[in-house]
């Protein structure tokens, strides 16, 4: 038999419902591809006739060159086929933000609605949502999500104030969640007192803004789902750019009438920092900076989350546009970032450690550092020449210059 | 408000890919691409209209045609004086879908709404799926402005807006006529809410 082209492709992603419809699927259109699905959702439903009882389903199959990994949730499956050198935490990883994109676009009434009626024909729901998709599968293959974070572009601290000081002094009641960011990068948060804003809902508005253009080019009132501030309905975002300028920003609110002062509102914080606006381009140039600017010629690449905030920062690589230095081409970064993960790993083992995780793995041409405290997680690749002894002593050199840098590289509270 | 510049909210309806987003691209910045993204949630655009009775300016809701933001559109006509409803000539299921646009208007929409429709991509007349007199009938059926109109070859689009803004010119008059009688009825002269009542009928 002809093998379909798409399934030629390094990296598969399928949504179907439990009654085999085609939700979405990252190649090829999903009417080809029903009989696929279908051959897929019987694999599922086989496995789980087995073990009846067990509360428990097929998580993934495994062959030679080859990972088939499959996500179910209550009303919707999801499914990857990777061909690529991906760890499974990783893609795991993938298939949890579909779920969670999904669910941003619709809401999790749609779970709802297909568990009554699991035939239902949800493709045409997620009409025009593609691009944000495949962007979603793009940007989560190359992040460290292993950090619960999200990387904000560097901007000296007092810079950083002013922003957060044109939105204080222009609040208004219905404004929830505030956000500068362009399509690369996430500049300045603002959270409403007394609320939270979760790393994944600030990665979903991100998403929305990176990868769809038709927002970029007048103002917009859209609804968006962020389901960890509340998954049964959606909130609004009043979105506009700053004349001329990449620099967008978004205001949210859970009123849907908001509009109006939302506006008003964004039309005085555009106003005041539009002076601001070379500092905030020349910020977004900065990234990926150089390891170097740590000091230590010793570290060829590292990755540091603090805990006081759900953030990271890494040199060499910028996962949401993949640009990256010479010193960390791509196949590179990928490497390191699956010897993060392997290095990791243990860590969630709650009975082994519960505190400080220190490991460090050996390779032929480095050494990965992984390191979690109740305050920070750091991951850094080293020379594999140097002694233990100089790994730990340097290590914490870096540690302490990282923590001298945190008001710039974060967007701090 | 000077009688003679007016503020007008206006609002596009229609099914995914009609062309909405062209049209008032075309309208406020002359510009068209054949390749543009859909639109999520809804865009708000401006552009100011100078009539020979005045200027009028435009607030535009250019609303995303997916099926999912359907029960969100209230929120946008909900505050329009005029909504305009598109179809693709060449596409009979968005005429359909058109007309249920018109149903829901006229069970939830706001009273005294101007409605044009358009029937956009005029430049693909060949294969032309829905006849011009067919829209047009009904369009008179309903008191609505009917428009061939094409984003890509700016057909018809200057005249879209142009008639919609008279009309609006139009009922606005007849609003601050009313107005100003009212404003006689709450000095006491008798006889004037008849009047004001007349001319609404005209309307």
């Amino acid at each position: 038999m002809e093998t379909p082209l798409f399934l030629r492709k390094k990296k598969l992603f399928f949504v179907f419902t439990s009654a085999a419809k085609p939700v979405w699927t990252r190649y090829g259109s999903e009417t080809d591809l029903s009989t696929f699905i279908g051959s897929l959702a019987a694999i599922l439903y086989k496995f789980q006739n087995y073990y009846t009882g067990i509360q428990d389903s097929l998580r993934y199959l495994r062959t030679a060159d080859m990972y088939v990994v499959f996500l179910c949730t209550e009303a919707l499956f999801y499914v990857c086929i990777s061909k690529g050198k991906d760890s499974l935490e990783s893609l795991y990883n993938q298939l949890r933000m579909l779920h969670t994109k999904v669910i941003s676009t619709l809401t999790d009434n749609i779970t709802t609605m297909l568990i009554s009626r699991p035939s239902y024909d949800a493709r045409n729901l997620m009409g025009g949502t593609h691009s944000a998709l495949d962007y979603l599968i793009r940007t989560t293959a190359v992040s460290p999500s292993m950090l619960d974070a999200f990387m904000p572009v560097p901007m000296l601290a007092q810079h950083r104030s002013q922003i957060q000081l044109s939105f204080k002094s222009h609040l208004d009641d219905d404004l929830l969640y505030g956000f500068i960011m362009t399509s690369t990068s996430i500049i300045y948060r603002y959270c409403r007192k007394g609320e939270n804003i979760h790393h994944i809902d600030t990665s979903l508005l991100f998403n929305m803004l990176a990868s769809h253009s038709s927002l970029r080019s007048t103002m917009s009132w859209t609804p968006i789902c962020l389901p960890n501030f509340s998954d049964k309905g959606f909130v609004y975002a009043y979105i506009t750019f700053l004349q001329d300028s990449q620099v967008g920003l978004a205001l949210l609110s859970d009123n849907s009438a908001a509009f109006k002062n939302l506006k008003a509102c964004g039309d005085a914080i555009e106003t005041e920092i539009r002076g601001l606006l070379p500092i905030i381009e020349e910020s977004v140039k900065s990234i990926p900076y150089s390891v170097s600017i740590c000091g230590i010629k010793e570290f060829k690449h590292f990755i540091y989350m603090t805990k006081a905030v759900d953030q990271y920062t890494m040199s060499g690589f910028t996962p949401s546009t993949r640009d990256f230095l010479p010193e960390m081409p791509i196949d590179i970064y990928k490497r390191t970032l699956r010897r993060y993960f392997a290095a990791y790993k243990l860590s969630n083992i709650p009975e082994f450690f519960k505190g400080n995780y220190t490991k460090i793995d050996t390779y032929k041409n480095e050494q990965i550092v992984a390191l979690r405290t109740n305050e920070y997680v750091l991951f850094a690749s080293l020379s594999s020449m140097l002694p233990a002894a100089a790994v730990v002593q340097l290590t914490t050199q870096l540690l302490r210059w990282l923590k001298s840098q945190e008001q710039d590289f974060f967007i701090m509270r | 408000m000077d009688d003679n510049s007016a503020q007008a909210k206006v609002v596009l309806l229609g099914e995914a890919g009609v062309g909405k987003s062209s049209i008032v691209l075309r309208f406020v910045a002359d510009t068209y691409h054949s390749d543009i993204e859909p639109t999520i949630g809804a865009s708000f655009l401006s552009k100011i209209v100078n009539l020979s009775e005045g200027t009028i300016k435009f607030g535009i809701w250019d609303t995303a045609g997916q099926e999912r933001y359907h029960s969100l559109a209230r929120m946008y006509y909900a505050e329009a004086v005029a909504a305009i409803l598109v179809y693709d000539i060449t596409n009979r299921k968005s005429y359909e879908a058109m007309k249920n646009w018109h149903k829901e208007l006229v069970e939830q929409g706001p009273k005294n709404l101007i409605v044009a429709i358009a029937g956009n991509k005029e430049d693909l007349v060949e294969k032309e799926q829905v006849e011009m007199e067919e829209a047009k009938s009904f369009a008179e059926s309903i008191g609505a402005i009917y428009k061939k109109t094409s984003a890509k070859t700016r057909y018809g689009i200057e005249q879209l807006f142009k008639e919609i803004a008279i009309k609006i010119k139009d009922n606005r008059s007849i609003v601050t006529r009313e107005k100003r009688g009212s404003i006689r009825v709450t000095s006491a002269v008798s006889q004037q809410p008849g009047v004001a009542k007349e001319k609404k009928c005209c309307s």
